[in-house]
């Protein structure tokens, strides 16, 4: 083997700081493997320290430079477009996506996904929903159950999820009970909670279920972290770490394993070459151009789904081949429950989901659809009023009486493969990888009708608890923002697959530990299901190792 | 900028904060007005231009059209202006009570109605003024 190599092969090489590459890294480390992480590596530089330590109502009665926070300092929070994927991001929270057309272009008529080259990924703003896959849930993914639930535990144990004992267990929490205690709800939810349960025989004849959500929150403090505070501010700021973050852990790990762990970020991975028994990965430095190669004995691709997928095609040379790609149908309904129009809105509150509410049909919780509920509190005015068929002048006088009575439903819907989902690579001179990705997102008849019967039973449901909905707003295939299925898992070492444990099959040293290899994605949040795939991923890399 | 281009947008600023929340600008709301319309302006077409010039001469007739382009044409640029300004002014600390919810009285409702009516009626009225407008 050639001297400069072995004097920089790496044990692991992990790419991506993701809530995948995060998790994943911390296993290999904890078994005592040296790690290289080569991320993305994008930070909020702007935001962080303009935002102070306090209540959402304080800050906007107080602070004089709020508009900086809550529309931007370029006031690029101004959006006058269509709602499209990522609506929902605040300006502190925007940084997720930087970088992202330039490196990570994408063209496409019908999928409209987000991606991120931040230091922690997505989950930078992810809304902490993590659920439990049900055993055929998994069994459709291709996960191993029992193996699952080992691993849930174990993340579970590292970010903190709280949850409760209630209808929604058997979807959220899966009925253990190794959670931290519930989290509070707002006053807008607590109403709709109470008709719940007054109509709840009903409900559940038609199968729907609802609880308080899970949620990667602390209830109580953990190490550094500290307990959710309940200011409302969540949609902009970190501060106490309640709510898990990715780059929690990797800041964690710079200081615990000092001399086994090396991050290095604005590294974009272009593509991987395995010889006999080391792996090359080749990268584009995002702040020169300059290309870098990096060695290893393992490598981990953890690049989220979007991501892994460029790497591997680029990897293999595999122009027009097609991968599949599954993301879960998904619309906000804003509605309102006339009970609470005109009481005053809650101070006390946290931004993230207040309630859930789990469509299975046929009670065998193999195929559910699921909405989650929000109050509309601390996002602000501007962002809904131009929605409404109103002049801003009323409209603003109005929405203020119909904003504690407001409550988003936002639905997914479970989906597997099918022909017109599809990625494949296209040549493009003016990125600097060369290429980019073309993308094609259609449903047919069956899953388009179903897909509507479904959205409207919602609907319906709600209306069961006097919440009724104002409009739908559909942004378009992608705007879930949960991806995944584009190198499925399978038994057979075929071509573009992974092998149940999640190597890349036809390679000896390549692993994928993000959701690439889900083969059905159930409505509910996939991120806890991948946090736990992603520990197991790295457990066959230490297992592998040993040998 | 030049001297009338920023007055231009002082008071195109003063009118918009007179509509929405019926008090004077302040200095923070005109300059980031003025940081957006640099780049707004130039995006209106023939149509939106006329109205927005006829609204800046009679601001009294915005509720109107404002309400009137929120059903025939709720993307166009006139009603993107006035969604910079409510956004500019919703972040405003000393305006903060007019865009919270806060604890209503029992008659709000009323008020409400009377708000919803008042709408109506404006935007239909807008509705016979924006075809005037677009005739001349
Ligand atoms: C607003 C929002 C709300 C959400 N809410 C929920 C929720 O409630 N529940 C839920 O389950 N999920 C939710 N999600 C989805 C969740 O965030 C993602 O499923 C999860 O973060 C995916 O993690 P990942 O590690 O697979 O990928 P990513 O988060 O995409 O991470 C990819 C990482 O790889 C790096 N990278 C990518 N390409 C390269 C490359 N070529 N070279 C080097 N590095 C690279 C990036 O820098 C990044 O660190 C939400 C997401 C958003 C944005």
């Amino acid at each position: 083997m050639d001297q400069t190599i072995l004097d920089t092969l790496h044990d692991v090489i992990v790419v991506g700081s993701g809530c995948t590459g995060a998790m994943a890294a911390q296993t290999l480390l904890e078994s005592g493997m040296k790690v290289l992480m080569l991320d993305g590596g994008m930070m909020d530089s702007k935001y962080k320290s303009l935002i102070p330590d306090t209540s959402y109502t304080d800050f906007r009665q107080k602070a004089d430079d709020q508009y900086k926070i809550l529309i931007g300092e370029n006031l690029e929070g101004l959006n006058w477009g269509e709602v499209s994927t990522g609506a929902q991001l605040t300006p502190p929270r925007k940084f997720i996506t930087d970088q992202v057309e330039i490196f990570l272009p994408l063209e496409s008529n019908n999928f409209h996904p987000m991606e991120s080259l931040a230091l922690g990924g997505l989950g930078g703003a992810w809304g902490l929903g993590s659920c439990i896959y049900s055993p055929p849930e998994l069994e459709k993914a291709g996960l191993n159950a029992n193996k699952m639930h080992e691993a849930y535990r174990v993340v579970s144990d590292r970010i903190g999820i709280s949850a409760s004992n209630d209808d929604a267990s058997p979807y959220t929490s899966g009925g253990f009970n190794y959670f931290l205690p519930e989290l509070e709800i707002d006053s807008n939810a607590k109403s709709l909670y109470d008709k719940y349960k007054k109509k709840r025989n009903d409900l559940n004849r038609d199968g729907f279920f609802m609880g308080k959500p899970a949620l990667a929150l602390l209830t109580e403090d953990k190490g550094e972290r500290k307990k959710c505070s309940y200011n409302d501010m969540d949609f902009y700021s970190d501060k106490d770490k309640s709510a898990y973050r990715p780059w929690i852990t990797i800041e964690e790990m710079k200081t615990k394993y000092k001399n086994s762990f090396i991050y290095l970020g604005e590294k974009l991975v272009k593509e991987f070459s395995e010889e006999n028994n080391f792996t090359t990965v080749t990268c584009i430095d995002m702040m020169d151009n300059s290309v870098k190669t990096y060695s290893c004995i393992k490598l981990v691709l953890a690049s989220g789904v979007l991501g892994t997928a460029r790497i591997v095609m680029r990897s293999v040379k595999s122009e027009n081949v097609k991968f599949p790609i599954l993301t879960n149908p998904y619309c906000y309904i804003p509605c309102i429950q006339p009970g609470m129009l005109g009481k005053s809105a809650d101070q006390r509150r946290s931004d993230f989901a207040q309630l859930s509410l789990f469509h299975d049909p046929d009670k065998t919780n193999a195929d559910v659809a699921m909405a989650s509920i929000y109050s509309y509190h601390s996002l602000m005015l501007f962002r809904i009023i131009r929605e409404a068929p109103l002049n801003f002048k009323d409209g603003r006088k109005m929405m203020r009486w119909l904003l504690p009575a407001m409550t988003i439903m936002g639905i997914h819907l479970p989906q597997q493969a099918s022909e017109g989902k599809y990625l494949k690579m296209m040549k493009d001179e003016n990125s600097p990888t060369g290429d980019k990705l073309f993308a094609e997102y259609s449903l047919n008849e069956e899953e388009k009708l179903s897909r509507k019967i479904r959205e409207k039973k919602f609907l319906h449901a709600m209306r069961k608890l006097n919440c009724f909905a104002i409009k739908k707003i559909d942004p378009g295939f992608g705007s879930s923002i949960h991806y995944a299925g584009t190198l499925p898992f399978n038994d057979n070492e075929a071509e573009f697959t992974l092998n149940p444990s999640g190597r890349l099959n036809k390679f000896k040293n390549i692993f994928v530990a993000d959701g690439s290899g889900f083969k059905y994605l159930p409505a509910k949040g996939l991120t806890f299901s991948l946090m736990a795939n992603a520990h197991n991923v790295a457990k066959t890399v230490i297992e592998d190792a040993r040998k | 900028m030049n001297f009338a281009e920023e007055n231009k947008y002082n008071s195109e600023a003063q009118i918009l904060s007179n509509y929405l929340v019926g008090t004077q600008v302040d200095k923070k709301s005109l300059e980031l007005y003025s940081g957006i319309s640099k780049t707004t302006n130039h995006s209106m077409n023939e149509s939106d231009l006329k109205i927005w010039n006829f609204l800046m001469k009679h601001p009294g007739f915005i509720s109107s059209i404002d309400g009137a382009l929120a059903f025939t044409n709720p993307k166009s640029s006139v009603r993107k202006k006035i969604f910079f300004m409510f956004a500019i002014l919703e972040c405003r600390p000393e305006l903060s009570a007019k865009f919270m919810s806060s604890n209503f009285t029992g008659f709000y409702w009323v008020k409400f109605i009377w708000y919803g009516v008042h709408a109506v009626f404006t935007t239909i009225f807008g509705l016979f003024l924006l075809q005037w407008i677009k005739r001349f």
